[in-house]
C-alpha cells in the first residue's frame, strides 16, 4: 500500500514538471510581439470554403494527464451553409468551436498542432487562427466570427441593460460611429430577431425577460457586427420545445438575409436534421463520420452513428424497445491506440484491435473512419447496415 | 375510488403565496396548480408533460407532501394522503418513491452507494437485520449496478449510473408508484435509452406504476400509457397515448407536437409556431389561459373558461373549439 502511493505521488510530480515546462512553452510563443506576417498568412484549400480545419489538436493539460480533447479533426465550413457538429458531451464538440474562437482556457487548454485556415473577405487574405496574434484575433473574435452559447441566463451581464451590452460590442469593433448611430442599429437588431417592443426591451435588464427573449437578444448581440461566421453552441438546450422551434426559424431566417455561415453544436439530432446542410459526427474527441444532412440520415455508416439514430425515441412510431449503446465514453486520459468505441460496438472485428481506423471516403461528400467501410467491403457493407 | 386505480388526484390545488415588504404581507398568489384531477391504473404509465413553469413537478411534489397542498386530495391505494398526520405518513412513504431530474445533486456525496439505497430499508424494516445486505445487492443486480460498487461513493460515478443508483434507491422499498421527475433529461442520448430500458424492464417484472414528467414528447410517447397535457397549472389534454399522439384536439397539444424536430432531413414541416412565452402564473390571463397565444383563439375565449369534458374514447379536452358542435 504505502509503496502504492509513493509511485502515485511520484506520477503526479512528473505530470507537473511535464505540464509546467509545456505551459512555459506556449507562453514563450504567444507573447511573442512583432510576429511576421508570413507566419500566419496561408492559402485556402478550396476558396469558397469559410473555415477549414485541419487536423486540429486541441489539449487540456491537467493534474491527472494530458487530454486529448480534440485530436486530428479536419472538415471546412462553405460559405453561407450551415454545419452540424453531432455528439454526445465531452466529445470535444465545443473545444473545437472554441479553439476556432481561441477562447481555450489557459495555460491548461492549449492548441497543440494543426491549422484552422480562416477565409478572410473584408482583407482579401486566408489566415490561420492558430497562429494568429492576439490583436489580429481581437479584430476577428464577436466582429467577423460571433457566438452564441448555451445559457442566455450566464451569457448577458446581470448588472448592464440590454441595449447598453449589445452598443458595447458594435462600439468595440466600430469605435468612430455616433452614439445615436449606435443605439439605432442595436434597436434594428433586435427588431431583426422578432422582438416586438424593442425600444423597450433595449432599457431591460436580462432578469426582466424571459429564457426565449434572452436568447433573442444573445442572437442580436451576435448579429450587432455582421459577421461571417456564426458559432451556434447547443443553442436551445435550455429552452422548451415552442421556443426551441421559434429560435431556429429565426435562425434560418437570418442566415438567407445576412448571408452567414452557421457552425450547429448540439447533441440533439432532430435539430441538426432540420437545419444543417453538412453534419459531422464526433465521438472522444475524433470525427467518426461525416457528410451531407441527408448522407448521414438516410445512409448512417459508422456503428456509433447508427446507434445514436436508433437510441431516440421518434415520434409516431411504434418501437417496443429502445435501443441502447452499452457501456459509457471512455476516458479521455490515456485513450487505446486502437479505435475508441471497439468497446461498445456491436460489430467489433479482429481488425478494430489495430490502429485507430483512418476517414474512408464512401462518395465525394461522405467520409466514414471505420474498418466495416475498408476498401472492397464497402459494397455489400453499405447495403446492410444503411439500407431502410 | 375505482378497484384498479392506483393513484386518483382529484382537485388539487397548489398556490405559494407572494410575500412582500418588512411584515412579509402575502400581496399575491402564484397558481401553480390549478384543479387538475387524474388517476393512474395499477401498473400503467401516466406521462405528464408541459412547457417549464407549467406546474408539473408541483405535481409531482404534492402528491408525496414534499410542499403541501393547498387543497384537493391525493389517493394513493385507498388512503388520502393529504389528510394524514405526520407518524402515518412516515409509515406510507414506501409506497410512494421519487426519482428526480438530476442525479449529481439529488445524492448524499458522503455516503456510499450501499447506504443511499439501504438507509430507507433500515429505516422502514423492509427485511430483516439478517437479509439486509443481500438484498441491497439483489436491488443493484437488478438496476444493472455490479455488487462491488456497493462501497463506492457516489462521485465515483456517470450520469447514467448515478441514475441507476436513484431507481434502486427507490425500488429498495417496494413501491407500489415511482414519481419521476424528468429521469432522462440531464442524460446523454446513448444514456437515455439505457435508463428508459431499465425503466420498462423493471415495471414489467414488478409491476410497477409510474407518474413519468417529462418535457420530452418521443419519451413519453414512448413510455406511456395515458399522457396528460398541461399548460399554466391546469390539464388542457388527457388521453391514452395513441389517441393523443395520432389526433390531438386541444391547438396547443398540436402547437407542442409540431415544434418537435424530426430527425429526417427530407421532413419540411408545416409548423404552427406559437408567438411569444407562457403567462406568467402569478396573474394568469381570464377565460382560456391559452387564449394569448392561441391560434384559432375565438370571442368566447377571452372571457369564459372552457370545461374539461370528454369527447369519446376517453379523450378529454378544455377547448371551446369542441364545446359548440
Amino acid at each position: 500500500m504505502a509503496i502504492d502511493k509513493k509511485a502515485q505521488k511520484e506520477k503526479i510530480r512528473k505530470i507537473k514538471i511535464y505540464n509546467n515546462k509545456m505551459y512555459k512553452e506556449y507562453e514563450k510563443v504567444n507573447k511573442r510581439r512583432n510576429i511576421p506576417e508570413s507566419e500566419y498568412l496561408t492559402q485556402m484549400q478550396d476558396p469558397k470554403n469559410l473555415i477549414e480545419f485541419d487536423n486540429l489538436r486541441s489539449y487540456f493539460y491537467t493534474d491527472v494527464g494530458t487530454v486529448k480533447a480534440v485530436d486530428g479533426v479536419s472538415f471546412a465550413i462553405p460559405m453561407g451553409k450551415t454545419i452540424g457538429v453531432v455528439g454526445e458531451s465531452g466529445c470535444g464538440k465545443s473545444v473545437t468551436s472554441l479553439s476556432l474562437m481561441r477562447l481555450l482556457q489557459g495555460p491548461q487548454g492549449q492548441i497543440a498542432g494543426g491549422q484552422i485556415r480562416y477565409n478572410q473577405i473584408s482583407k482579401k487574405r486566408a489566415v490561420d487562427i492558430a497562429k494568429l496574434p492576439r490583436k489580429e484575433m481581437e479584430k476577428i473574435r464577436g466582429n467577423e466570427i460571433a457566438m452564441i452559447f448555451q445559457e442566455p441566463m450566464t451569457t448577458l451581464n446581470p448588472v448592464f441593460t440590454i441595449g447598453n451590452q449589445i452598443d458595447e460590442s458594435i462600439l468595440l469593433h466600430n469605435p468612430k460611429m455616433p452614439k445615436s448611430e449606435v443605439r439605432e442599429r442595436t434597436i434594428e437588431m433586435l427588431k431583426l430577431v422578432g422582438i416586438a417592443r424593442a425600444e423597450g426591451i433595449y432599457e431591460s435588464y436580462p432578469h426582466e425577460l424571459s429564457g426565449g427573449m434572452r436568447q433573442r437578444v444573445v442572437i442580436a448581440m451576435a448579429l450587432s457586427c455582421n459577421p461571417q461566421l456564426i458559432i451556434a453552441d447547443e443553442p436551445t438546450t435550455a429552452l422548451d420545445v415552442t421556443i426551441q422551434a421559434q429560435i431556429l426559424d429565426i435562425l434560418r431566417d437570418l442566415k438567407d438575409k445576412i448571408n452567414a455561415s452557421i457552425m450547429l453544436i448540439t447533441h440533439d439530432l432532430g435539430v441538426v436534421a432540420e437545419m444543417a446542410d453538412y453534419v459531422v459526427v464526433m465521438y472522444a474527441g475524433r470525427i467518426v463520420e461525416q457528410g451531407t444532412a441527408k448522407e448521414i440520415y438516410h445512409q448512417p455508416l459508422h456503428p456509433y452513428t447508427v446507434g445514436l439514430m436508433k437510441s431516440r425515441p421518434i415520434l409516431n412510431e411504434d418501437i417496443d424497445r429502445l435501443y441502447s449503446i452499452p457501456g459509457n465514453v471512455p476516458n479521455p486520459i490515456n485513450l487505446p491506440k486502437s479505435c475508441y468505441f471497439k468497446n461498445r460496438c456491436d460489430k467489433c472485428m479482429e481488425k478494430c484491435n489495430g490502429d485507430y481506423p483512418g476517414l474512408i471516403s464512401v462518395s465525394p461528400t461522405h467520409k466514414v473512419s471505420c474498418y466495416l467501410y475498408d476498401k472492397g467491403l464497402v459494397s455489400d457493407k453499405k447495403a446492410k447496415v444503411g439500407g431502410k | 375510488m375505482q378497484k384498479d386505480n392506483i393513484l386518483e388526484v382529484n382537485n388539487l390545488v397548489k398556490y405559494f403565496p407572494i410575500k412582500s415588504g418588512i411584515m412579509q404581507r402575502t400581496i399575491g398568489q402564484v397558481r401553480a396548480v390549478d384543479d387538475v384531477s387524474f388517476e393512474i391504473k395499477r401498473g400503467e404509465t401516466f406521462g405528464l408533460v408541459g412547457e417549464s413553469g407549467c406546474g408539473k413537478t408541483t405535481i409531482g411534489r404534492t402528491i408525496i407532501r414534499l410542499t403541501e397542498p393547498t387543497s384537493g386530495e391525493a389517493i394513493v391505494d385507498g388512503t388520502n394522503m393529504f389528510k394524514m398526520k405526520k407518524g402515518k405518513l412516515r409509515l406510507a412513504r414506501p409506497k410512494v418513491q421519487m426519482i428526480f431530474q438530476d442525479p449529481y445533486s439529488s445524492l448524499d456525496p458522503r455516503l456510499p452507494v450501499g447506504e443511499i439505497i439501504g438507509e430507507a430499508v433500515r429505516e422502514h424494516k423492509i427485511v430483516p437485520k439478517e437479509q439486509y445486505r443481500d438484498y441491497i445487492l439483489k436491488i443493484m443486480k437488478d438496476c444493472g449496478l455490479r455488487p462491488y460498487y456497493i462501497d463506492r461513493y457516489p462521485h465515483e460515478f456517470s450520469g447514467g449510473q448515478r441514475q441507476r443508483i436513484c431507481i434502486a434507491r427507490a425500488l429498495a422499498l417496494n413501491p407500489d408508484l415511482i414519481i419521476a421527475d424528468e429521469p432522462v433529461s440531464a442524460l446523454d442520448v446513448s444514456i437515455q435509452a439505457q435508463i428508459i430500458n431499465l425503466m420498462k424492464d423493471l415495471q414489467e417484472k414488478r409491476g410497477l406504476t409510474y407518474l413519468f414528467i417529462s418535457h420530452d414528447l418521443s419519451v413519453v410517447e414512448h413510455i406511456s400509457n395515458t399522457v396528460g397535457v398541461m399548460y399554466l397549472g391546469s390539464l388542457v389534454e388527457m388521453a391514452p397515448t395513441k389517441e393523443i399522439f395520432r389526433k390531438p384536439m386541444h391547438p396547443y397539444t398540436k402547437a407542442l407536437l409540431s415544434a418537435v424536430p424530426i430527425p429526417n432531413p427530407d421532413v419540411k414541416m408545416n409548423r404552427t409556431i406559437l408567438e411569444g412565452d407562457i403567462p406568467s402564473p402569478a396573474n394568469p390571463p381570464a377565460g382560456c389561459k391559452f387564449h394569448t397565444r392561441c391560434p384559432q383563439c375565438m370571442e368566447i375565449c377571452k372571457t369564459q373558461a372552457p370545461v374539461f369534458k370528454d369527447y369519446g374514447n376517453s379523450h378529454k379536452v378544455a377547448c371551446h373549439l369542441f364545446d359548440q358542435n
